[in-house]
């Protein structure tokens, strides 16, 4: 069975009385255990709610109107699956009165049914995993670096013993040297411990570094789906590309940065036909009137007219 | 870490100290702003010319006002507050007499109102936007909008004529209780004699519910908002992923965080019983400092008047300091 | 300009529990303007028809609507005297003290330095001594009377406001648009009631509202211990202070007064909630009365 088996997954979200469509559609996979599966996008595009409805944390004003997630085979909606979530503010997402062993130890104790003190030793090996000394067991989350409160949350996750883990831009509120030590930490627990992993990012260069398989996806959908080396080398979809074009680069002599113009569509107006149309440098007649079919690879899949 | 705390235990003693002097002051200089003879406000009824003499040495009524001030407040850090010409004892004597009566009964509604008003301030929490929040948070404004006054009476009615319960005093006088710790509640207890006890016990319903339900509904407001909006932060949404069990989610993670800010403003609930104890006791006749003042208003002995603000103003000197180093050993946040 | 005010109007009146608040205190003011124009009895015409029950019968056209109290006079027409009493007196207090604390609020912050620091002491002496206590002890001195009692109560709610202004003023000093006009070498004063004061009077006007149902409370409180109004004055706290010995066999002397203190109580923290709420809806603190969220 697949580790993660999404299948024409459409959520909603209840805005102001209306169902706002934040996410459409969408299929996607994790084929092995340790696989890193990358979802790329800008603001906005529904990688978040995709990230949370993994999951299983969606919030009560949100639903999943159609479509199903199966990890391991196990829907998500019925509680079954063990999934771990990192979020991005490791600050906002510790609990400010409790040392950081007992939010690690809590795992333990409720799900291992361990005594608090044999807890509290497993949550010390947890941390030094992650890189920490055991002693900051007693460490309250204010008193710790960001990079640190991100690896307590990847401890934490690791703790739970899952069976898929969903980061969520981990380490967007890191400086760069830190942001490179997380994502390194984080590629080889989830390698070594063979847990499949749904990375969210914004960062296309960061991807690089640590995904098996991307997923780009633009205002609730996914445009393009391929193996790392396939969509770097060969990227087909005109986002990718435009995405691609802007990032600096050292080694080719640029007069300025192709910054992609415009702004993705707000979930509830989305133009007719293929959603990126307004700003696609590759539009015709017919991505204005139709919406594109996915046309399948052997390594992935592209949702564009131009592959019909 | 040490350092820090001591540094502020020592700036909030020291703050303590200046705002009981303040105090003092304040309350020596209204004493000494009375039109006319301060040993006649004094004196009152008894103002013959020997005790007017008398009282004029005492406190050096004919000396400068900075001398008085002087006599004034070392007569004060000894524990002398004066004594009441009017009444006949030492003010001091007088206010500890009735201190413990009201005591007892502003900790008894205190406990009452946290009893009613956090629990259902969390079940408004849990049910926010519900009938039952709006219920709840009507309920909450209008328990505290309720004046001691009209309360007081309500229940005086309600439990003295429509229950025809004993509504004055704190126990039947034909009881006799050895006394122990001046609480009429623990003292039947220890004596052992359950039917004094529970005559008491039925005797501070009524003004404790009084004092009680408006610092409930504040409460109880207080409860839900605080809740709410730890409910939304997002370690409690950590919590969740955590899959662990809801009432640990609740108890540990949304309530430890959200009853924190509630302890803080607890000199707030202080001044709130304060105010409405007063009136209280005068109602149901409670033998309290409450009642106290209001004998000493009604007879214009001005010494006890002066001598009960300064005792009230200075418990609550001391409940705000202590509250405010508790708070200290509770957020770790603050201790770092 | 104006049209922003009426806008502001507009929505803080849609706010439903500012709308209940507003029809409770308005239909107890026409009762109370009803009463005063045209009942029958003086507030203080005593006769020997006491402690009649109410809507028993009088020797007018009118009945007694409310009953009579211990006197023989009319529960109905004290109580709504009071209500113009009582709320004229809040009025007063909370203008007084208001503006007092206001000026003291803007100076100190304005100024900063010794002043504000000397300042700042005193309110904190003051706000060290429980409100009520501190009345009792001011009204003893001057002597019982109700504008005594307006006075000791004023002094009590000073701090209240000037600590409320002073903390919106600071949070407005450094602001840009208030640098940039001491740059532009426009004066003190000008900018203090262009610029600052716009950001201090909404919280202002919400905590005044609060204060008034307050001020209500202390008034009656006073009057009630014997240091406030004193008798033929219709005031709830004493009309409840002389009715209280007579509660089992009148007891409509005494609740009465107190039932319309109540909604009138009630009335002014529906509004002054409902202001706060539309202010701040999201405004995330806890403390106090003052500032909650919903």
């Amino acid at each position: 069975m697949k580790p993660l088996e999404i299948r024409n997954l459409t959520i909603h979200y209840a805005v102001r009385g209306k169902w706002v469509e934040v996410v459409s559609g969408v299929d996607l996979d994790i084929d092995e255990k340790g696989e890193i599966l990358a979802v790329v996008g800008e603001s906005g595009c529904g990688k978040t709610t995709l990230g949370l409805a993994i999951a299983g944390l969606l919030p009560p004003n949100a639903k999943i109107s159609s479509g199903s997630i199966k990890i391991f085979g196990k829907d998500v909606r019925s509680n079954l699956a063990k999934v771990a979530m990192i979020f991005q503010d490791a600050l906002a997402s510790l609990n400010p009165l409790l040392t950081i062993g007992e939010q690690i130890a809590e795992v333990y104790v409720h799900h291992f049914s361990m005594s608090k003190k044999e807890a509290l030793e497993e949550a010390k090996k947890r941390l030094v995993e992650v890189g920490l000394p055991a002693l900051y067991i007693d460490k309250y989350p204010h008193e710790l670096s960001g990079g640190q409160r991100q690896r307590v949350l990847i401890a934490i996750a690791i703790a739970m013993n899952p069976e898929l883990i969903v980061a969520d831009e981990p380490t967007t509120a890191l400086d760069v040297t830190t942001q490179a030590k997380v994502l390194k930490l984080l590629r080889s627990i989830v390698k070594s411990r063979g847990i499949p992993m749904v990375y969210i990012t914004h960062d296309l260069a960061l991807v690089a570094h640590i995904a098996d398989k991307v997923a780009v996806m633009y205002a609730g959908q996914v445009v393009e789906y391929r193996d790392k080396y396939s969509l770097y080398k060969e990227p087909l979809h005109p986002y990718t590309q435009a995405l691609l074009n802007s990032l600096p680069r050292v080694d080719l002599d640029l007069e300025e940065l192709k910054v992609l113009k415009g702004e993705p569509p707000t979930p509830g107006s989305f133009p007719r036909g293929c959603r990126f149309n307004p700003r696609c440098s590759k539009a015709f007649s017919k991505c204005f009137i139709e919406e594109p079919p996915v046309k399948i690879f052997n390594n992935g899949f592209v949702r564009c007219h131009l592959y019909e | 870490m040490a350092r820090n705390i001591a540094q502020y235990i020592f700036y909030r003693l020291i703050q303590a100290v200046l705002s009981i002097f303040g105090v003092i002051v304040v309350v020596f200089l209204l004493s000494r702003v009375l039109p006319g003879n301060p040993a006649i406000a004094i004196l009152g009824p008894k103002a013959t010319p020997e005790n007017i003499e008398k009282v004029t040495r005492e406190w050096g009524l004919d000396k400068s006002y900075f001398e008085q001030f002087l006599i004034y407040i070392s007569r004060i850090l000894q524990g002398d507050l004066g004594d009441s010409y009017v009444m006949g004892y030492s003010v001091g004597r007088l206010i500890a007499e009735r201190l413990p009566a009201s005591i007892e009964l502003v900790v008894f509604a205190f406990v009452l109102s946290l009893i009613i008003g956090i629990p259902l301030g969390i079940l408004s929490a849990r049910k926010h936007d519900t009938k039952t929040d709006l219920i709840l948070s009507t309920l909450a404004v209008m328990g505290f909008s309720f004046p001691s006054l009209l309360l007081g009476i309500l229940l005086l009615i309600f439990f003295g004529v429509n229950l025809g319960l004993p509504v004055s005093g704190r126990i039947d006088p034909r009881y006799s209780i050895n006394v122990y710790t001046g609480f009429i509640l623990l003292d039947t207890l220890l004596n052992g004699n359950i039917n004094a006890f529970l005559d008491a016990f039925s005797r501070i319903i009524p003004p404790a519910l009084t004092l009680a339900i408006p610092l409930a509904g504040l409460l109880l407001r207080l409860t839900r908002n605080s809740v709410l909006e730890v409910m939304m932060q997002d370690f409690v949404r950590t919590a969740k992923m955590k899959k662990l069990p809801e009432n640990i989610v609740m108890y540990k993670h949304i309530l430890r965080n959200a009853l924190l800010p509630i302890i803080t403003i607890a000199g707030l609930y202080f001044a709130v019983l304060v105010t409405g104890d007063i009136v209280v006791e005068t109602i149901f006749a409670w033998p309290g400092l409450g009642r106290l003042i209001w004998e000493a208003v009604s007879l214009r002995d001005y010494m006890v008047i002066q001598g009960s603000v300064l005792v009230v103003s200075i418990i609550y000197i001391v409940v705000n300091t202590v509250v405010d180093i508790l708070y200290m050993y509770i957020d770790p946040r603050i201790r770092g | 300009m104006a049209s922003s005010r009426l806008k502001v109007l507009e929505e803080v009146l849609r706010i439903k529990r500012v709308r209940y608040g507003i029809f409770i205190l308005l239909s107890l003011a026409i009762l109370s303007i009803f009463v005063i124009l045209f009942s029958p009895f003086e507030y203080d015409r005593i006769s020997p028809r006491v402690h009649l029950p109410p809507l028993a019968g009088s020797d007018t056209s009118w009945p007694h609507i409310l009953g009579t109290d211990n006197l023989g006079r009319d529960v109905f027409t004290r109580t709504f005297y009071a209500f113009a009493l009582d709320l004229g007196c809040a009025l007063a207090v909370v203008i007084l003290s208001g503006s007092i604390g206001l000026a003291i609020g803007i100076a100190s912050s304005y100024l900063g330095g010794v002043i504000d620091a000397v300042l700042m002491r005193i309110m904190d002496i003051v706000i060290s001594i429980p409100g009520f206590m501190l009345a009792i002890a001011i009204a003893a001195v001057l002597g019982s009377n109700i504008f005594n009692a307006i006075i000791a109560i004023a002094i009590v709610t000073i701090p209240v406001y000037a600590r409320l202004v002073r903390s919106v003023v600071l949070s407005v000093k450094e602001s840009l648009f208030v640098l940039a006009a001491k740059e532009a070498g426009l004066s003190d004063l000008y900018i203090v009631v262009k610029h600052v004061l716009p950001h201090v009077i909404p919280t202002f006007i919400t905590q005044a509202s609060m204060e008034l149902s307050n001020a209500i409370i202390y008034i009656a409180a006073l009057s009630f211990v014997g240091l406030g109004a004193q008798e033929p004055v219709p005031e709830w706290g004493l009309m409840i202070s002389s009715a209280r010995r007579y509660v089992r066999e009148a007891w409509w002397t005494a609740v009465f007064p107190g039932l319309v203190m109540f909604l009138t109580v009630l009335s002014f923290n529906l509004i002054g909630d409902g202001l706060r709420d539309y202010l701040d809806p999201k405004k995330r603190t806890v403390i106090g009365v003052q500032v909650e969220t919903s």
